[in-house]
């Protein structure tokens, strides 16, 4: 906001103020309908009808000769394929729930797990503390595909493939949210702690009755990042989950390739879309304080 | 604010989706088709060719009486059923007996002709008999007459011939040899005692010696000539007389008389009345009442009593299961009986029709009525095949034959019972099973016989509940 307001006032200190803006307005505006595109795309696609669609996408879907285009509105817009996904495809909820229950899932056991992590890691001296935190930082640096292996035996060993699970218990212990939440812990003070400490408050209260409520927007933060990395969750799901009624939205959408289903693709996808917008726009002042915390110095 | 406003609307997205995900699981599970299954079976097929056909009579009679009756009643109906001696048509009496009277006239005649055939012809025989005598009696005459003169002429020249030379050995050597020189021309008178020369005499005796040689060779050609006429008159009396049969051709033509007249005198002894020569039903009449019988036919019957015949047509595509000798069933509308146990007698090819065969079937007596419709089931029994389904479970397509076998298959909806299409090949199939080659399916693969609504390869099924 500051940097902004200053861009203005030397903006407008120059001469040719408009013209500057006008382009720069341009550009901008290039680059925001180059980005928004697959959204618009997305939305208008859920709306065309399937012969409309087929002849589009044929080159893609259905090998046909030339290239796939796109027009930016149906010609003849239709809800048949909304109709379809709601109605006619049971499947498609036996994946929304499955994702579901992994995204919320995920969010419930780093809500427990993390938080008291993060609180332990910010507020209490141990041994090896240091060293702790650093494993928990490679962690959360290494790629799923390093892991991948190494993650299949231990969830074989635990009898946990095939199985959410298996999906859900990695994720509720992971170190992300931990790393979010642990900067807004600590920037708690001490002494508020020792004062509460003095007039008799226990460990568990600390935590509960200052902790939390003044690390909520951490905590909140955390959650909105890890729905949206949860929701759309590809890898381990196609790793870990072998039979089809596990599996969720995610996988469900690129299994849906051919032209007479690329209609019914769409309307499934813009209905993914909608919960994460929602997350997304309910949380948008958290995120960025969360990606702020993960960016900061310590 | 804000805030509270999203988490609401999540929380109805949420809310809405739970009641689609209802939804639709009562959408996809109406709309999911349900099936029947079957499985397979060891069973035989049956081929089965049904039809109808008319029932025929087996042989037809003809009705005839005489030719020229004067019709006068006629008792039958055509299409009626008649019992053996069942009146069918009367003629006139009057007209009959004439017509008797006439023929007995006629063959009085003939035979008063015949009499006289027979009393000319004795007469002439004798004649020709007496004739014969008088020829060989003439013969014998002219023989004995002809060598009486032969020998008569014969003795006279010899005389003469003897004369001459008794004469010729007492005349002098120089006469002699006058005589040698002038030849036999001159006669010797020379020392006749009568005065007359030598030389006359001899020349008188040389001529009458020569006159009874020439009348010698006269009587023999004369004989000769009259024994030769004599013989020829014999032979023609003697000639064999030209054959004559009219006699005979007089009898034959009285016992044909005779026959017709029995046949007439038989007619009247029946009163006039032609009756039914055997059980049938009257196909066709001829006759009309008082009009004149031909020589034709005058009713037709359709003989029931030596048993009928059952005629129909099948279809030429069934031509493999129909065959001389197959098992017929036949079934009469209206009537619960089934006639059971007999054969196709013949099988041909339809005349007109080349995609039509028409089979026959012999029925004796008493088991249908002819005329009547009926209908008939032919069955072919065919091996025992391992792998029978019925033919509903089958399904056809340009390349060939296939089932539909539901499977339990792991899909997103957790279990599902998935329809799969397998390919078969068909051994055998009649119109209700199919059997197919051995080994493309087991027993315990469920093979969809009939479904709700239609089913593809991948289809979701429900089995339907019995």
């Amino acid at each position: 906001m500051m940097e902004k307001k200053l861009i203005k006032k030397e903006l407008m200190e120059k001469k040719g103020i408009h013209a500057g803006k006008l382009l720069l307005w341009g550009v901008l505006a290039v680059l925001a309908a180059i980005a928004l595109y697959p959204v618009f795309f997305l939305v208008s696609g859920s709306v065309m009808g399937e012969d409309e669609l087929g002849s589009y996408l044929g080159p893609v879907v259905s090998g046909k000769e030339g290239y796939a285009e796109f027009p930016l509105l149906p010609a003849y817009p239709t809800l048949r394929h909304y109709v379809e996904v709601f109605l006619d495809s049971p499947e498609f909820f036996v994946m929304f729930w499955n994702s579901v229950k992994i995204t919320f899932g995920v969010l419930a056991g780093q809500l427990l797990a993390g938080t008291m992590a993060a609180w332990g890691f910010a507020k209490y001296d141990f041994p090896w503390k240091k060293g702790f935190f650093l494993i928990y930082m490679i962690l959360m640096l290494l790629p799923f595909q390093v892991l991948m292996l190494s993650d299949y035996l231990v969830l074989d060993r635990l009898g946990l493939t095939d199985n959410l699970w298996g999906i859900i218990l990695p994720g509720a212990f992971s170190t992300f949210p931990v790393f979010i939440m642990y900067r807004f812990f600590v920037e708690l003070p001490d002494s508020l702690l020792e004062s509460a400490r003095l007039d008799g408050a226990r460990e568990w209260q600390l935590f509960c009755y200052i902790g939390l409520p003044i690390g909520s927007s951490g905590i909140i933060a955390a959650m909105v990042l890890g729905f949206l990395e949860y929701w759309s969750l590809i890898e381990q799901p196609l790793t870990f989950l072998k039979e089809k009624r596990l599996f969720p939205l995610s996988i469900f959408l690129p299994d849906i390739t051919s032209a007479s289903q690329s209609g019914m693709a769409f309307a499934a996808s813009v209905i993914t879309f909608f919960p994460a917008l929602l997350v997304f726009l309910g949380g948008q002042d958290y995120l960025e304080q969360g990606i702020m915390a993960g960016a900061v110095k310590e | 604010m804000e805030r509270k406003k999203i988490i609401k609307v999540f929380g109805g997205f949420l809310a809405v989706m739970l009641s689609f995900t209802i939804l639709s699981r009562a959408v996809s599970g109406a709309s999911t088709a349900q099936v029947e299954t079957v499985r397979i079976k060891t069973g035989a097929i049956d081929h089965r060719v049904t039809g109808s056909g008319r029932v025929e009579a087996g042989q037809e009679i003809a009705v005839y009486t005489e030719n020229g009756q004067r019709v006068k009643e006629i008792c039958v109906q055509e299409g009626q059923s008649v019992e053996k001696g069942e009146l069918l048509f009367t003629v006139d009496m009057d007209e009959l007996e004439e017509q008797i009277l006439a023929a007995q006239q006629e063959m009085e005649k003939a035979g008063l002709q015949d009499k006289d055939a027979q009393s000319n012809k004795g007469v002439e025989q004798r004649n020709r008999a007496m004739a014969k005598e008088r020829a060989a009696e003439d013969y014998t005459q002219a023989v004995s007459d002809g060598d009486h003169s032969v020998a008569q002429a014969k003795a006279a020249w010899d005389a003469a011939e003897q004369a001459l030379q008794e004469f010729l050995q007492q005349e002098p050597s120089g006469a002699q040899q006058l005589g040698s020189v002038s030849g036999d021309v001159t006669g010797g008178d020379a020392q006749s005692p009568e005065g007359m020369s030598w030389e006359e005499k001899k020349a008188q005796l040389e001529q009458a010696a020569a006159e009874a040689k020439a009348a010698y060779e006269t009587a023999l050609s004369a004989r000769t000539d009259s024994v030769k006429s004599a013989a020829r008159a014999l032979e023609d009396a003697s000639m064999p007389t030209a054959s004559d049969s009219s006699a005979k051709q007089n009898e034959i033509t009285r016992q044909q008389q005779e026959l017709a007249l029995k046949k007439l005198q038989a007619l009247k002894d029946a009163e006039g009345k032609v009756t039914a020569p055997a059980r049938g039903v009257v196909t066709q009449i001829a006759v009309t009442t008082g009009d004149f019988t031909t020589d034709g036919t005058a009713m037709r019957l359709a003989d029931t009593s030596k048993g009928c015949r059952l005629a129909a047509t099948v279809d030429k595509a069934n031509e493999k299961y129909v065959s001389k000798g197959s098992q017929v069933n036949i079934a009469v509308p209206g009537s619960k009986e089934e006639i059971t146990n007999y054969a196709v007698s013949s099988v041909t090819s339809h005349e007109e029709d080349q995609t039509l065969l028409e089979i026959t079937v012999d029925l004796p007596e008493g088991v249908l009525e002819a005329g009547a419709m009926a209908e008939f089931e032919i069955v072919q029994k065919s091996e025992n095949f391992s792998s029978v389904i019925p033919i509903q479970a089958l399904r056809e397509e340009q390349n060939g034959y296939f089932v539909m076998v539901v499977q339990e298959e792991q899909g997103v909806m957790g279990k599902e019972l998935v329809a799969r299409r397998f390919d078969v090949r068909v051994k055998d199939k009649n119109s209700t099973y199919a059997a197919l080659e051995d080994g493309l399916l087991t027993g315990e693969q469920e093979i969809i016989s009939s479904s709700s609504r239609p089913v593809g390869d991948g289809s979701r099924v429900r089995k339907m509940e019995k």
